[in-house]
């Protein structure tokens, strides 16, 4: 996954394609507007999977964040279209944690599903495949168990390669929140991993 | 490997997992790589977490589950029209400053409502919220009939309160306006309405009503009855009483001037509130 602090200008290739789609999609062509959805429902399920670790939950989150930017086209005033959808798929995401929060709820189930595999092919290796399969399900298992919110700036910041301010704009809290979120978040991470990090070591 | 302890119990992992994300000021990073140096458990949190950096940003994306394209249906049920649309600006970041707009309208509204219901205050305009009684008796529009003789222009009540002032009658006084609480419109429409039919009789029900009265009360007050009109009656029924309600009158419409600016911004501000709530749920 490309790193967003390393690219993507204001005017490169994808970005123009993007802005002419939501043009054509402001005056009512759906089909430019699905085009958008196209180019970015990969990215924006795989922000959001890692959000909300509950899969049919992610997926309904994605949806409603396409709905919420379809509804929304005459108020997306330029700048990064990937970054507005993504804004617009972390609140949904955040608002989906933030009614969990008020009720109880059940932990996150452990995310042996197959989705969850790494791809193959990029280590030939078997056994090195299976060392890399399970380091994946251990830190997916510990990304579900930490604080909603630390999750959510580790996903952003590590994952997704959003920076320290764009994270601060789309969760809406200052930079030094943010900062700390992903320290102490990595923190609780390895606590998590206690017992397994020698998955990760050498 | 197990875990390693610490050399002091005030070693900061934050600090350390810092260190690792190359967060840090020269003279922290100078402290936290002492520490490093120092304590084994110290590196261990460091390298752990940079390899856990490592870890999470080679995460193999997950799988989608659908396909996230939009129908016709979707598109037709979500287009905006008419009020939805302009409900919806209220949801843009530009509008962002009608939020802190509404709190600062409420709470201006609020403590001009608390302001105008201080005892202190009142004393001060006291009288003239006596001069004032009969004119929202009046306006609450139901007295005429049970004030025996008395005409319906609502100026009948000027002896009540003029009696309340002489103090004549102790029932029906209201020399000193009894502390008030702070109304809600709703609980002050519920007090005029409720004291209207027996507010002849009853001056200082008359007088809180009177002081918190809402904005259409209010406005037909100022409107509709001059304040150098009302006491007017009071210097016929009483000259002996003349100068002390008419010096009243003449002060000030204070508390109930007050208490409409107050209640014109609570509920602007509330309004507001309203409209970013409705807005955000449209979106
Ligand atoms: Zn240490």
């Amino acid at each position: 996954m490309g790193d967003l602090r390393t690219t993507a200008t204001a005017d490169d290739g994808p970005q123009r394609r993007d802005l002419i789609l939501v043009e054509r999609a402001q005056a009512g062509d759906l089909s430019a507007f699905n085009d958008l959805v196209l180019c970015y429902q990969d990215q924006l399920y795989g922000l959001v999977a890692r959000m909300v670790p509950d899969q049919d939950q992610a997926a309904d989150v994605v949806q409603e964040a396409f709905f919420s930017a379809y509804r929304n086209l005459d108020a997306f005033r330029g700048g990064s279209v990937k970054s507005w959808l993504s804004r617009i798929a972390v609140n949904a995401a955040m608002d989906l944690q933030r009614a969990r929060k008020r009720r109880p709820v059940q932990p996150y189930p452990e995310l042996e599903d197959d989705s969850w595999q790494p791809p193959a092919g990029e280590e030939a290796d078997p056994e090195r495949q299976v060392v890399t399969a399970e380091r994946v399900r251990a830190l997916n298992s510990a990304l579900a168990a930490i604080g909603d919110d630390q999750r959510a700036a580790i996903v952003l910041f590590d994952v997704e390669g959003f920076d320290y301010t764009e994270i601060a704009e789309m969760t809406g809290v200052s930079l030094g929140t943010v900062k700390s979120r992903i320290h102490r978040g990595r923190l609780a991470l390895r606590r998590c991993l206690e017992d397994r990090m020698e998955l990760f070591r050498g | 490997m197990p875990a390693l302890t610490h050399r002091s119990s005030d070693h900061d992992e934050t600090l350390i997992a810092r260190l690792a994300a190359g967060d840090l000021t020269e003279a922290e990073a100078g402290r936290a790589r002492a520490l490093v140096a120092a304590c084994p458990a110290c590196a261990q949190v460091e390298a752990d977490i940079r390899s856990i950096i490592a870890a999470t940003e080679r995460l193999p994306a997950p799988h989608r589950t659908r396909d996230f394209r939009l129908t016709d249906a979707d598109a037709t049920r979500l287009r905006r029209t008419g009020w939805r649309r302009l409900l919806g600006r209220f949801g843009e970041p530009r509008l962002a400053f009608t939020r802190p707009l509404a709190t600062g309208l409420v709470a201006l509204g609020i403590a001009g409502l608390v302001f105008a219901s201080a005892p202190s205050f009142l004393q001060a305009g006291g009288a003239a919220t006596a001069a004032q009684a009969p004119v929202a008796g009046g306006l609450s529009g139901l007295p005429a009939s049970s004030n025996a003789g008395a005409s319906a222009t609502g100026i009948e009540y000027g002896p009540g309160a003029a009696g309340g002032v002489d103090g004549g009658e102790p029932a029906a006084s209201a020399p000193v306006p009894p502390p008030l609480t702070v109304p809600s419109p709703a609980a002050s429409v519920a007090s005029a309405d409720a004291s209207a039919g027996p507010a002849a009789s009853n001056p200082p029900a008359d007088v809180s009503s009177a002081t918190a009265a809402p904005p259409p009360v209010g406005i037909r007050n100022l409107a509709s009855v001059p304040a150098s009109a009302a006491p007017a009656p009071v210097f016929n029924a009483n000259p002996g009483q003349g100068k002390s309600t008419g010096g009243a009158a003449e002060a000030p419409s204070g508390p109930s001037a007050l208490v409409l600016v107050s209640l014109v911004l609570l509920l602007v501000g509330a309004a507001l509130f309203i409209l970013r709530w409705a807005a955000r749920r449209a979106t």
